[in-house]
């Protein structure tokens, strides 16, 4: 931007103008995270479905969500830390 | 079978509860059989918009609980034989609610009534989906400023993963409201025009409700503006009635000039 633009140009833009623009940007990140509403539930099933089969406590759950034009994109990365009993809790 | 009608938004205090108010007095003078149910767990205040806060005896709490049967609760309106009005609790903890209860009760209604009115809480919080829960139709009620509007998103996208309808696989019909629009405002460019709300928010407008003191007054009094002859704000209430009852009604025109027109016109009738 030119010193031009920021003193002329720029002073033209109204407030309104301002106000849908930062809402365009705010919403376009916030979006990508209602995109998947269930993430609570899933998370709570993922730490049951883990400790079925191992007996852990401190299960940690990083989930990345990312939006590409014709793609979305779940990360989820479990950790289950270091008191891992190999035996599962509950043999059906 | 009634149509269940969710008035709802992301932030408080955008107006709601007067736009329910306004809403069912406006689809019951139109020989509607409608009930307005207050939701704003713990905090109720439909009812005195609505001018009947003298008379609430039981709450949507208490039916819930089966304190009492749902008659007993249902409070009649002053003007309307049609219109019928079910108050939030004012004490009680918003936990306690469960969906079964939520949802019985609203089936309920449907039976008996036309339409059903659900004044939401503000947010995203478990009020909020029971609010939704049984939802037909929501109506996003939303100012033209940048809180609201990014919280009206919020609430959007998660309205069809917290109703039955939708998880039924049908969709819940969305529509917004822009409330207390001050045209002159716009015109200057510092606020948010009613396109701009609309186009960030992708649902189809079903009102725009401009800024009108006679609102403030009419809940001073607990009348309904709707009910006030010679009004800006009722007669685009009046608008978004016929709307809801599938008419098409050119939208008001708010320019400024026009307004002030009107104002002139009132000083001399």
């Amino acid at each position: 931007m030119t010193l031009f633009e920021r003193w002329f140009g720029k002073s033209e833009e109204t407030s309104a103008e301002r106000a849908k623009e930062r809402l365009r940007l705010v919403l376009a990140h916030e979006r990508a995270f209602t995109h998947f509403p269930f993430m609570d539930d899933l998370r709570k099933d993922i730490v049951e479905v883990i400790q079925k089969y191992m007996k852990v406590e401190d299960i940690n759950i990083k989930t990345d969500q990312s939006r590409d034009l014709d793609l979305d994109m779940l990360e989820v990365e479990v950790s289950v830390g270091k008191d891992v009993k190999k035996e599962p809790t509950i043999i059906n | 079978m009634g149509t269940v009608i969710t008035v709802t938004s992301g932030k408080g205090g955008v107006g709601k509860s007067t736009i329910s108010a306004n809403l069912a007095v406006g689809l019951a003078d139109a020989g509607h059989r409608v009930i307005a149910v207050d939701f704003d767990i713990g905090l109720r205040n439909l009812d005195m918009i609505l001018g009947l806060e003298n008379r609430i005896v039981y709450d949507v709490i208490d039916v819930m609980e089966e304190k009492c049967r749902l008659p007993q609760a249902m409070i009649h309106d002053k003007f309307s034989k049609n219109l019928f009005f079910l108050p939030a609790s004012q004490t009680k903890d918003k936990t306690i609610l469960d969906k079964g209860k939520v949802f019985k009760l609203i089936t309920q209604l449907k039976e008996d009534f036309d339409y059903i009115i659900v004044d939401s809480p503000a947010g995203i919080e478990s009020g909020f989906e029971h609010a939704i829960l049984g939802a037909d139709m929501a109506l996003i009620i939303s100012t033209p400023e940048v809180s609201s509007v990014r919280d009206a998103d919020r609430v959007i996208g998660i309205i069809d993963a917290k109703s039955h309808k939708a998880q039924a696989g049908e969709e819940v019909e969305k529509h917004v409201i822009i409330n207390r629009l001050k045209p002159e405002l716009v015109e200057k460019g510092d606020m948010l025009a009613i396109q701009d709300v609309t186009n960030i928010l992708a649902l189809p407008l079903i009102g725009v409700v401009p800024d009108d003191e006679r609102v403030i007054s009419s809940t001073n009094l607990g009348e309904p503006v709707i009910r006030k002859k010679d009004t800006i704000s009722g007669r685009a209430f009046k608008n978004i009635v016929q709307r809801l009852l599938g008419k098409d009604v050119e939208f008001l025109n708010l320019s400024p000039e026009n307004r002030f027109m009107a104002i002139i016109k009132r000083w001399f009738t």
